[in-house]
Parts: C-alpha cells; structure tokens; sequence
C-alpha cells in the first residue's frame, strides 16, 4: 500500500507507542494457549521454550533480519521485468545500523517488527509440543527470524513487490495485510505444519490401526486466560500495525480496535456452538483455537471492514478452525497439539482472503476484483513459495540436528528430560508405566 | 507448489486483462493445491508409536 513512511503528528506516534506497548501480551498470551494445550509434564519446557525463542527471534532479528526486510522507503535489491521493479529484498544494513532508533515511524517499525517476529516465532511451538527438542526449536527461530520473515515481511511491507501489485500491475492497492495475518500468522502456520510433518505425531497419539487418541490439553485456565491476554496484545498489534505498516489513518484505531474484539469474539463464539452441536457440549479447547483463529483473521483486514463484517470474518474464521482441526487430525495425520495450523495458517488466510472480499479500499464504489487477485497473489506466494522455503529449511535442519526428542525423552516428559525437572513439583502429574 | 507460483508470477507479468490474469492466477493456486495433496501423499498416516 504505502510507497512513503507515513508522516505522524506527535499524537499518533505516542498512540503507535502505546499500542505497541501491548503487543508483548499476545506473546504471553499465545505462550499460555500452547502450554495449556500441551501435556502437564511439558509445561516447563514449553514455557521455556518459549522465553527462549522470544530471545533468540529478537537478536536475530537485530543481527540481520530487519536488513533484510526493511521499511518502505529502505533500499532494495530488485529485478527489471518488463521495465517494472521487482523489489525482493532490502539493502539495508545488519546489527539494525541504517534507522536511528529516534521515535522515527522507521524507528517505532522496527520496535513493532521486532515483537512481531517474536509472535511468528511462538507459534510453531504449538505444533511441536511435547516433542520437540529446545536446541532444535532455537535453530529453527534462527530460520524463520533471520530469513523466512524478514523475506515476506520484505514483500509486503517493506516496499516490496507484493505491495507494488497496483502501483506496477493495476491489481488494486497491491497486496494488503494491515498487522500481519500473513507475515505474522501465516509465515508461522505454515512453519507449524512443517515442523508438525517433520517431527511426526506424539507418542500415543496414533494406535497401530492409524486411529487418532485423545490427548487433552492439561490447563483450561491456561488456555483461557491466554486467549484474554491475546485480544490485548492484538488490539495493540492490529492498531500499531496498520497506522506503521499500513499507513492508515490514526483516526481508525477505534474502529480497528473494535473489529479486532469482534472478530475474536464471533470467532470464539461459533467454535463453541459448532463444537456444543457436535459434541453435546463446548469444547474448550476449540474454542479457545477458535478465539485466536479470529484474532489471526482480523488482522489483515482490521481497517478496511466494517464491524457487521468483522463479525463475519470471525464466523467463517471460527467455523473453519474448528473444523480443521479434526480434518488435520483425522484425515491427514497431522498431531497438532496448540491447533497452530488452524488457527494461524488457516485462520490468516482467510483473513488475508476477507480483504478481498469485504474489504472497502480506494474509491468508494469501486470494484474490488484487482484487490481480490492481488489478494490471491499474496495467498499463491505464501503457500507457493512461503511453505515450501520454510519446509525445506526445517527439513534440512533436520538431518543436520534431529529435532525430535529421543524416545526416552517423550517417555519421561519434556520437562523431566530437558530441564531435570517439572512445573508442578509439588503433584504426581503422570505415572510413566500406566502410558 | 512452485510451478503454481511460478504460473501466478507469470499471470501477474505477461498478462495485461484482468479477466485472464484473474483465471491463470486461480490457475495456478489449482497448481498449487495439487502440489500439496502430493506433499500430504508424501506423508504417510500415522500408525502410532506405541508402548
């Protein structure tokens, strides 16, 4: 969308700030959604899994991530195709030495970038709970912050070439994400579903015959009062995001602070109703996958819809978690125990699809059929482009470190094996020869 | 997965209406999608390791 850094006034840098004050709650939020979705004797390493790949997603990104995604007026490298610019990647410098980090909108960029690549980097750890080694989950942080992210985060905001589809080719305003479904939330599905495949299902999880056990997640506290720390931190993401990335207008964080609660809430809302239909009664966890999946939903089109169409975004977003999650589980052998695919792959593109859709953007009155194909293009990239890279980096990562844990360690439980002991000392939280 | 994207990228390039480009765009996340079921049939279902 913006080809300039927008220019602030003093009330809306201090709004940015704030907002991207509240940002760090989604993190805690999603930390405590994937622990509490996981298995009583790996809620330590989760936990610290977490803490771990906050820290290592960070100084990533300082070294050489934010070089090589930029802002909107970074330098690129790009290709001349057909005397149009395609911009691939930033040329700025490492260690973050090309923004003074001065309250600039670059500067206050990169504040927010720096939180959000944190946020990307929580999400594969829902895929890989109780399974997966820490050392592998820094390395794989390690990919995704220094690479994958900075590279789609590049394309979208950072002047790159998706966000120049209507400037070169007409597609309406060229791809549009305001805060983040795809470069946040998609970039870190599509990496959950590729450490889920790498890593294979959780011990017990599958009988010999390929049916699926349950194995329900040990906290509902956890979970629940994650998803209520998340709608803080996304109201603070979604509004920091589309004034810093997105160059809207400050004058709408109200708007999108009230989209973003009722996407969540609709979303939340239908999971529980499709789950008390199916099963008789609510299933929390589905509909605590339902509440982020509409959190994630909300994200790309936040500015740009209506409330009565926020409500909209979040009933598909909540009917179409939900339902994956068994379609995932069932008919494709994927254990997902945090729902992370769902709710992030799933759940962000159909959000980036609503803008397409629902979205009010340029003129008013005026076709949205060039923004739906921009859309379209950003959807083909991530899953042409984006799943592939990130599959074959962890996949590479795999054979040179093995990702899973030994089986002893499965059998012990993370937290005994990895950390020598557990976070609920106090209780007998499993017996080891009654699996 | 790359051939579709690889069709998008050349819809977006070469193609100047907006209805043919929409098609091939389509076109080529029907690619896509093709290449992910392979990717699903390359990840056999699960018989569980069990104690």
């Amino acid at each position: 969308m913006p080809t300039a850094a927008p220019s602030l006034s003093d009330a809306a840098i201090a709004l940015s700030i704030a907002f991207i004050l509240l940002v760090p709650f989604a993190i805690a939020g999603l930390s405590l959604v994937n622990t509490g979705l996981g298995r009583s004797r790996s809620a330590a390493q989760m936990m610290m899994c977490s803490l771990g790949v906050v820290a290592v997603a960070a100084l990533t990104y300082f070294v050489i991530g934010f070089a090589w995604q930029g802002y909107v007026d970074s330098q690129g490298f790009y290709f001349l195709i057909g005397g149009k610019e395609w911009n691939w990647i930033s040329a700025d410098r490492f260690f973050l030495r090309s923004v003074p980090l001065n309250g600039s909108p670059a500067s206050l960029a990169v504040w927010l970038e720096m939180f959000s690549v944190c946020l990307a980097a929580i999400i594969p750890l829902g895929s890989g709970a109780d399974r997966w080694r820490m050392s592998a989950a820094m390395i794989s942080t390690v990919l995704l912050a220094g690479w994958t992210y900075p590279l789609f985060a590049h394309w979208v905001w950072g002047g790159g070439w998706l966000e120049q589809l209507g400037v070169n080719y007409g597609l309406g305003q060229g791809f549009i994400d305001a805060s983040g479904s795809s470069t946040i939330q998609c970039v870190g599905g599509l990496t959950a579903l590729s450490i889920a495949w790498i890593l294979g299902p959780r011990r017990n999880k599958y009988t010999r015959e390929g049916l699926p056990t349950a194995i329900p997640g040990h906290n509902v506290v956890y979970m629940t009062a994650g998803c209520l720390l998340a709608l803080i931190g996304w109201i603070g993401l979604n509004g920091a995001g589309a004034v810093l990335l997105a160059g809207v207008d400050p004058g709408l964080v109200v708007l999108i602070a009230v989209n973003t609660i009722l996407c969540a809430a609709s979303a939340g809302l239908t999971a529980a109703i499709v789950t008390k239909i199916r099963f008789r009664k609510p299933d929390a966890s589905l509909s605590v996958n339902g509440w982020v999946g509409g959190l994630v939903a909300s994200s790309a089109g936040c500015a740009f819809i209506k409330p009565p169409e926020a409500v909209i975004v979040g009933i598909v977003a909540g009917g179409i978690v939900t339902l994956s999650v068994e379609w995932f589980e069932l008919k494709l052998g994927v254990d997902d125990p945090g729902g992370a695919i769902s709710a992030h792959a799933l759940g962000g593109l159909w959000g980036v699809l609503a803008v397409g859709f629902l979205g009010t953007i340029g003129p008013a009155g005026a076709s949205n059929s060039g923004q739906m194909a921009a859309q379209l293009v950003g959807v083909a990239t991530l899953l042409g482009f984006v799943f592939p890279l990130t599959y074959g980096l962890n996949w590479l990562l795999d054979r040179i470190h093995r990702q899973r844990v030994e089986p002893e360690g499965e059998r012990q439980g993370m937290d005994l094996y990895e950390l020598g002991g557990g976070a609920y000392p106090e209780f007998m939280t499993h017996d080891e020869h009654s699996q | 997965m790359l051939a579709g994207w690889a069709i998008v990228l050349a819809a977006v390039m070469l193609l100047a209406t907006a209805g043919a480009r929409t098609a091939f765009i389509l076109a080529g996340i029907g690619v896509e999608a093709i290449g992910l079921a392979l990717v699903i049939r390359a990840h056999p279902a699960p018989r569980g390791i069990e104690d």
